[in-house]
This record gives structure tokens, C-alpha cells and sequence, in this order.
């Protein structure tokens, strides 16, 4: 399609130069052959201009013969000399229009016969000869020189007439080639411009088609867009919103479960140090009411704390993630070096505790971004990496970070213990922790870094051999401040 | 002492336990003010701007959980401070969370204290306590027309 229309034009081109080509080759031929055929016409006519002007010689010869009358000499002497000189330029002619030259050589030699018996009366009248001058004429022999040359001048006649017939036959035929080629490549051309002009307004057609569809894809697809973050946006409200839930609703019961277990404990402390005060009773039911306030009771209360200690610290940590779903991020230029460092320092007791060394590598790019989740989420993954360290070996730990297009990446890496490949996943999850539990946590930094990670227009990554040590790599908008502003549009 | 005598205390907490552990624990720190307990927005609002009940002349310390079933306590804050009247009351926000945006909206719409009803009984105790002794040392203005 698209080659299709230059090819069609060349084709064109082509065609219109070979039109120019065989119109000037047979203008010329045309002109040649005209030239020829009026050159034929005029030969023919000068040949009976010439043999006029031979009668006419002849006419004043007889006049003077016959009168003596020298009146007649005059025209005699122009038309004779006319015929001569006539005869010498046509011969040359003769030879053009194809006459063969014994007939020249022969009508040259009948025309001076007849000049030379014209010459010889008239020489024998003037000098009184008149009898003699007579008897010549008599002889017939003028006559038939006349008769003979005129048998030429008919063929050349017929010969002049010939040529000039073929030649206009020539021309006609060359003006009907050239009619019919023109027309041929007039149609061609017509047949060549249509398809090209076809050609270019399907295409037209066809762009504006291609046009519109795509304007329409954009369109579903900012529709789709659109659709997909409002869906986002939902699901995001949700969980806050569940997020609130689990703040107020859940937190409701625990509070009364705690503070009717402490009413409890205050009600067994009341009875115990009733029975404290009855030190003369020991039967065994005494001794049942005193194992259950001093051992029974406080047990079970301590268990009911426990637990919901506990359970209060998961619906904190809950709160603290969705609290950071929340947070309005802040983009200003961070200085990640710095911040490695920062959460690097924090963490030098527990570092020179266990004789783990840490290196940055090279410089670490420089981002805008949300200074407070950069510094969690580098927390975090530092953290885990002094944390979960391999006894086996001195603990390394490798900061390096790349920028790539818009996004920058910062990878951290330890020789630690490793994850377990089925446990790559799960880690991100909360309150999912992996490997041996030998460590204070509770399975909340990971799933915080991922959001972070995600909200900072990126995601974290791992890769782990068990046994060999872990690299986690966290993806950013190099540019926060940009994201934002063109998901506001 | 004459002024804490006259103070009544509105309780709107829709949790029963919550209720029950607040008063116990505001009876154990010697507080013996009247405390009328409402489980539902709607109810409280009723008795705070009902025809029937003259609180003219009361003074009124409203103790609040955001958390209600019918409404949102944030509600019935800001009804209650856009009242000429009822806006003298002492409001404290007693609830479970300790979310920011809530502690700040609570101040904004003019909250008097926002207490976290905390997980560690004697924190809770202490606070209520403490609330006990501001009760009976504080001037509330009577709520007067």
C-alpha cells in the first residue's frame, strides 16, 4: 500500500517520457515526411514550369521560322534560356525522388538535341537559310524530341505524384500510430491516476478509520483508566475504612475484656486476702479456694493480659499501616546516601554487637520523594539485614543504587540466613513472619516497606538462596513530585 | 465543693462495659455527682436539647465516646459547642483510638480533654481517676440562658 503509490507515479513518469519521446519521434518523422511530399509536388511543378518554357521556346522558334519576324527572337532567346538553366537545376531533383539516371542521363540529352535543333533553325533563318531552317522542321525530329521528352516529364509526373502519395500515406499512418499511442497512454495514464488517486483515498479513508479507532481506544482506555482508579480509590476507602474499623471496633471489646479482667483480679484480691485472714481453716475445700485465688486466678488473668497485650499490639500495628496508606506523602529531594547512613548509625550498636560490616558502594542516586517512608523502608530492610544474620559468617551487608529512566533502584544485600523460596511471598504479607522465630518481631516491616515501596510509585523486590543471604530491592519514582502531579491530571 | 455538687454528668457511651468500668471507676475515686448514662446519640441529644428536661441552671460535664452506633460523637461535639447555651459544658472525648486526625478534630470542635481509653487497666483507672479529681476541683459556668 504504501510503496504501491510512488511505484504508480514512477510508472506514470515513465509513461508521460515515453509519450514526450515517440511524440517527438514522429513530429520529425511527420515533419520529414511532409517536407518530402511537398518537395515531390514542387518538383512537379517546377518540371511543368520548365517544360513550358521549352514550348514556349519552341513556339517563338516557329513564330520566327515562319515570319521572320524578329519580334519572336526575344521569347525564343528568355524561354530558351529559361528551359536550359531549368533543366540543369531539376536534373539534381530527379535524382532525389528516385529516378534512375539513364532516364536523367537520357532527358538531359533529348533536352539539349531540342535546344540544339531550335539553335541550328534559327541560326539558318538569320543568315537567309530560310529553306534549310524548314526542311529541319520538316524532318520531324524537333516533334519527336518534344514527344519523347514529354514521355519523361510524365514519368517524372508519376514518379513526383508517387512519392508525394507515399509520403502523405506515411504521414498518416505515422499521425494514426501516434493518435493511437497517445490515446493508449492517455488511458494509462487515466487508468494509473485513478488507481493513485484510489489508492490515496482509501488510504485517506483508511488513516481517518485508523484515526478515529485509535481516538476511541484512548478514549475506552482513559475510561478504563479512569474506571480502574476510581475501583482503586474504592478499595482503598474500604480499607481504611476497615482500618478504622478494626481501631474502634475491635479495640471496644478488648477494652472491657481488660478492664473486667482487672475488676476480676481486684475481686480475687479481695477474697484472697480474705482467706488470708481465716489462717484457721485447712480442709481441703480451703485449700482448693486458696489454690485457685493465689495460683488458679492469677494465671488465667495473667494469659487473658497476654493475649490481649498482644492482640492490642496487632490492631496497633494494623492502624500504623493504614494510617500510612494515608499519610499524605511529601516530595522533596532526599539524599539517600545520607539516609542509609542515618539508618545505618541507628543501628551500629547492634552492628558492632555482632560484627556486621556494611558498605555503600559507589554514590547512590539522589530522589524526590517522601523523605519519612524512605527512611522506613530502608529501616526496615537494614533492620532485617543486622537481624537475621548467619552465625556461620561475619555479616556483610552491600548498599549499592542505580537510577533507570524514571525509576531508581536500591538494593540491599546480606549473607545471612536466607528465605526460603516459598517463603519469597509470604514475607510481604502481615504478621507472616519466616525461618527460625529467634528474633523480636512481629511480621509488620515488610508488609509496611510494600506499601510504602508501592505508594512511593514503586515495589520491593527479593531474591534469596537459604543459607546464603538475601537481596531486596526497592524500585522508586525518581521523581515523586512528577508522579503526582500527573496522576492529578 | 458546692460547685462540684451541682455538676451532673452526661455519659453517652454505647458500649455497657465501658460504661459500667467508667463509673466504677469514677465512684472509686470518691466522685458521688449524679451520672446519667445514654447508649445512643439520639437519646443523649434528646435529653441535651429535649423541651422536657430543664438543664438551665445545670452544670454539665458531658463525657463522650465518638464511637456510636447511630451517629458519630463528633456530631453531637459540634451541636453542642454551637449551642449559646450547652457550650459552657465540660466535654471530655473518651474513646479507643488514638488517631490523630480524630484527637485534633475533637480540639477543633472544642473539645475540653481527649482521653484514650487505654488497654492497661491502671492506665485507664488512673485516667478516669484523675478525671474523678478534675470533677471535683473544676468551676464549671452554670449553664445558664
Amino acid at each position: 500500500m504504501r510503496r504501491s503509490i510512488p511505484m504508480a507515479l514512477v510508472g506514470g513518469i515513465a509513461l508521460l517520457a515515453a509519450m514526450v519521446a515517440a511524440s517527438l519521434f514522429f513530429a520529425r518523422e511527420a515533419s520529414r515526411d511532409a517536407n518530402e511530399a511537398l518537395a515531390a509536388v514542387r518538383l512537379h511543378a517546377r518540371s511543368v514550369q520548365v517544360f513550358g518554357a521549352l514550348q514556349d521556346a519552341e513556339t517563338g522558334q516557329r513564330g520566327y521560322l515562319l515570319t521572320g519576324d524578329e519580334s519572336y527572337l526575344e521569347p525564343y532567346l528568355r524561354a530558351r534560356s529559361a528551359a536550359e538553366s531549368g533543366f540543369l537545376s531539376l536534373e539534381d531533383q530527379l535524382d532525389d525522388i528516385g529516378m534512375a539516371h539513364a532516364r536523367i542521363a537520357e532527358l538531359d540529352g533529348l533536352v539539349r538535341d531540342k535546344l540544339a535543333e531550335l539553335d541550328s533553325t534559327v541560326e539558318l533563318y538569320k543568315r537567309g537559310n530560310a529553306q534549310a531552317a524548314l526542311a529541319v522542321v520538316e524532318t520531324r525530329r524537333g516533334k519527336e524530341l518534344m514527344d519523347r521528352i514529354r514521355l519523361v516529364m510524365s514519368d517524372i509526373e508519376r514518379l513526383g505524384t508517387g512519392n508525394a502519395k507515399a509520403r502523405v500515406a506515411t504521414l498518416d499512418t505515422i499521425t494514426s500510430w501516434l493518435t493511437a499511442f497517445i490515446a493508449v497512454s492517455a488511458g494509462l495514464l487515466a487508468i494509473i491516476v485513478g488507481a493513485v488517486l484510489h489508492r490515496l483515498v482509501s488510504h485517506a479513508v483508511a488513516l481517518e478509520g485508523a484515526q478515529e479507532a485509535l481516538s476511541r481506544i484512548n478514549e475506552t482506555l482513559e475510561e478504563k483508566v479512569a474506571v480502574r482508579t476510581e475501583h482503586l480509590q474504592r478499595v482503598n476507602a474500604e480499607v481504611q475504612s476497615y482500618a478504622y474499623i478494626v481501631g474502634h471496633d475491635l479495640r471496644a471489646p478488648l477494652v472491657n475484656i481488660m478492664g473486667f479482667t482487672e475488676e476480676l483480679d481486684r475481686s480475687a484480691r479481695i477474697f484472697r486476702e480474705w482467706l488470708e485472714r481465716q489462717p484457721g481453716r485447712d480442709d481441703g475445700d480451703a485449700r482448693a479456694a486458696r489454690l485457685a485465688v493465689e495460683e488458679e486466678i492469677p494465671e488465667a488473668l495473667g494469659f487473658i493480659r497476654s493475649s490481649t497485650r498482644r492482640m492490642d499490639l496487632l490492631i496497633n500495628q494494623i492502624l500504623v499501616l493504614a494510617r500510612a496508606g494515608t499519610r499524605s506523602l511529601h516530595a522533596e529531594y532526599v539524599s539517600v546516601g545520607s539516609l542509609v547512613r542515618e539508618s545505618l548509625d541507628s543501628l551500629r550498636h547492634q552492628m558492632q554487637e555482632r560484627g556486621i560490616e556494611a558498605e555503600i558502594s559507589g554514590a547512590l542516586p539522589p530522589v524526590v520523594t517522601d523523605r519519612l517512608a524512605l527512611q522506613q523502608i530502608l529501616g526496615n530492610l537494614l533492620e532485617n539485614a543486622v537481624k537475621y544474620t548467619d552465625s556461620s559468617r561475619k555479616g556483610r551487608i552491600a548498599i549499592r543504587g542505580w537510577l533507570d529512566g524514571l525509576a531508581v533502584h536500591l538494593e540491599i544485600r546480606d549473607n545471612g540466613r536466607g528465605i526460603a523460596e516459598k517463603d519469597l511471598e509470604r514475607i510481604f504479607e502481615l504478621f507472616r513472619r519466616s525461618g527460625l522465630q529467634d528474633q523480636p518481631g512481629d511480621g509488620v516491616g515488610l508488609a509496611h516497606v510494600r506499601a510504602l515501596a508501592r505508594r512511593l510509585g514503586g515495589d520491593v523486590k527479593v531474591q534469596s538462596t537459604l543459607g546464603e543471604g538475601t537481596v531486596f530491592t526497592v524500585t522508586l519514582a525518581a521523581d515523586l513530585g512528577r508522579e503526582q502531579k500527573e496522576d492529578a491530571k | 465543693m458546692n460547685n462540684a455538687d451541682a455538676v451532673r454528668i452526661v455519659m453517652i457511651e454505647d458500649d455497657e462495659g465501658h460504661a459500667r468500668l467508667i463509673e466504677r471507676n469514677i465512684r472509686r475515686a470518691g466522685v458521688i455527682n449524679e451520672i446519667v448514662p445514654f447508649a445512643t446519640g439520639g437519646d443523649a441529644l434528646a435529653y441535651l436539647f429535649g423541651e422536657g428536661e430543664p438543664l438551665r441552671g445545670m452544670q454539665l460535664l458531658i463525657l463522650l465516646d465518638l464511637n456510636l452506633p447511630d451517629m458519630s460523637g463528633l456530631d453531637i461535639l459540634e451541636r453542642v459547642k454551637a449551642d449559646p447555651v450547652l457550650k459552657r459544658a465540660m466535654v471530655i472525648v473518651l474513646t479507643t483510638t488514638d488517631d490523630p486526625c480524630e484527637i485534633r478534630r475533637s480540639y477543633d470542635l472544642g473539645a475540653n480533654v481527649y482521653v484514650t481509653k487505654p488497654l492497661q487497666y491502671d492506665k485507664f483507672v488512673q485516667a478516669i481517676q484523675q478525671l474523678g479529681m478534675f470533677v471535683s476541683v473544676m468551676k464549671i459556668p452554670e449553664a445558664e440562658a
